[in-house]
């Protein structure tokens, strides 16, 4: 899968390559002409700027370092479980292979521990996905958002890579939030309110949240 | 490195930087003129528009005066200014589909362009078809590392991802676009 993905291997054919470039291949930019926009909408918009003498206001509660921090934790976890999960499944063939003490129910259910430590971890990602994606939607401050966003993309991309996420349906909900998260990830601070309301549209046109609560389920071990 | 060279060297990007900040109108134009082509070939294969295009490379050098104080020289200067040049073209985009939406209609009357001058009409209108049809993390990838030659790490740092992210989305990029264009397979092997 690496290999696959060194951006080289797999690369596809000159000719199709050359085409690619060919199609929607930039003119020049008008330079002159953009940069008279540029100027003119930065001179408007100095003229109603307020003044920069006031620092912007810190929302009370904790720093903002804190959720970073958990969020670290967090993956540190889901990543120990999921190595927990492979190691599981690569044992199964040993065992298979004659040195089992009592071969058929054991392998059977290590089978099934894996399934559920994967089943669990995902769980446990797609409510925090969940939080994230409902306090966007609520539009508080968004200054988190970007760096939970940037977290939780690791652990998506853990899950989607891990033997575990075989699922077509939480594989396509993990691959839509996937997308979702990068550009989460983008938002700039201070800016990114309009960036944010964009995305919440995308949410419910995508009707990604009553997806992600179809696919949590109730008890904190039930398998999905 | 992208398809254009970037400001020389972090020392004079630094002092570029200095410059505009302290009000340096002549410093301004440099750094515009110093990324202008690479934000607007972006954007242009992004939409597709050249009026578009202009829109967007406007509203990101705006927003680049804006916050260059923000810029702590963690990744390259064209890196962050083509971060915010993705941030507007998503942005911008997402407005036009908002905006298509409410216009099914039209947009089922409106015949797509198919002229195309050069020979392979057909595969280019097939791979015009499968680019657009990718998911936008796909899209973007493909038309960032494939088309207009960005290294994985400048994706990377510009869409805030893992450059694993990035290898892997445009591994499955081109994995889709095969998938789509299987029926010319014969002819380029």
């Amino acid at each position: 899968m690496m290999d696959m993905m060194d951006g080289q291997t797999d690369s596809l054919p000159d000719r199709i390559l050359a085409a690619a470039r060919e199609l929607n291949s930039p003119p020049a930019p008008p330079r002159e002409e953009i940069w008279a926009r540029i100027q003119a909408e930065r001179a408007g918009k100095q003229a109603v700027r307020p003044p920069h003498d006031v620092l912007p206001i810190q929302p009370p509660g904790r720093p903002s370092v804190r959720p970073s921090i958990r969020l670290t934790v967090w993956i540190t976890g889901i990543a120990a479980l999921l190595a927990v999960g492979i190691g599981i499944g690569r044992l199964t063939p040993t065992l298979r292979s004659g040195q089992a003490l009592r071969p058929a129910a054991p392998i059977t259910a290590l089978k099934d521990r894996g399934k559920v430590a994967y089943s669990v971890v995902t769980a446990e990602h797609l409510s925090r996905v969940e939080t994230l994606l409902t306090s966007l939607r609520t539009g508080q401050d968004q200054a988190p958002f970007s760096a939970q966003a940037r977290e939780l993309l690791t652990s998506t991309r853990l899950l989607l890579d891990s033997p575990g996420g075989a699922d077509p349906k939480i594989r396509a909900l993990l691959e839509d939030l996937e997308l979702i998260l990068v550009q989460v990830a983008q938002v700039d601070v201070g800016h990114g309110r309009e960036d944010l309301d964009l995305i919440t549209d995308g949410l419910e046109q995508r009707q990604v949240i009553p997806r992600l609560r179809t696919a949590i389920p109730a008890g904190p071990a039930r398998q999905l | 490195m992208g398809a254009f060279p970037v400001v020389a060297d972090s020392m004079e990007r630094t002092s570029l930087v200095h410059r505009v900040l302290a009000g340096d109108a002549a410093a301004e134009r440099e750094l515009y003129d110093a990324h202008v082509d690479r934000v607007y070939r972006l954007a242009y294969r992004m939409v597709g528009d050249p009026d578009q295009a202009a829109e967007y490379t406007q509203d990101t050098f705006v927003r680049v005066f804006d916050r260059l104080g923000d810029f702590r020289g963690e990744a390259a200067l064209s890196t962050w200014v083509t971060s915010i040049a993705l941030s507007v073209v998503y942005s911008g985009m997402r407005k036009v589909k908002r905006f298509r939406q409410r216009e099914t209609d039209l947009d089922e009357a409106v015949a797509m362009p198919t002229t195309q001058r050069q020979s392979e009409p057909d595969l280019k209108k097939r791979l015009a078809e499968a680019i657009d049809s990718l998911a936008e993390g796909y899209r973007t990838v493909f038309l960032m590392h494939d088309v207009e030659g960005y290294t994985h790490d400048e994706i990377a740092t510009a869409l805030g991802i893992q450059e694993g992210t990035s290898k892997a989305q445009l591994s499955r990029a081109r994995s889709r676009l095969r998938e789509k264009l299987k029926e010319f397979e014969g002819e380029w092997t």
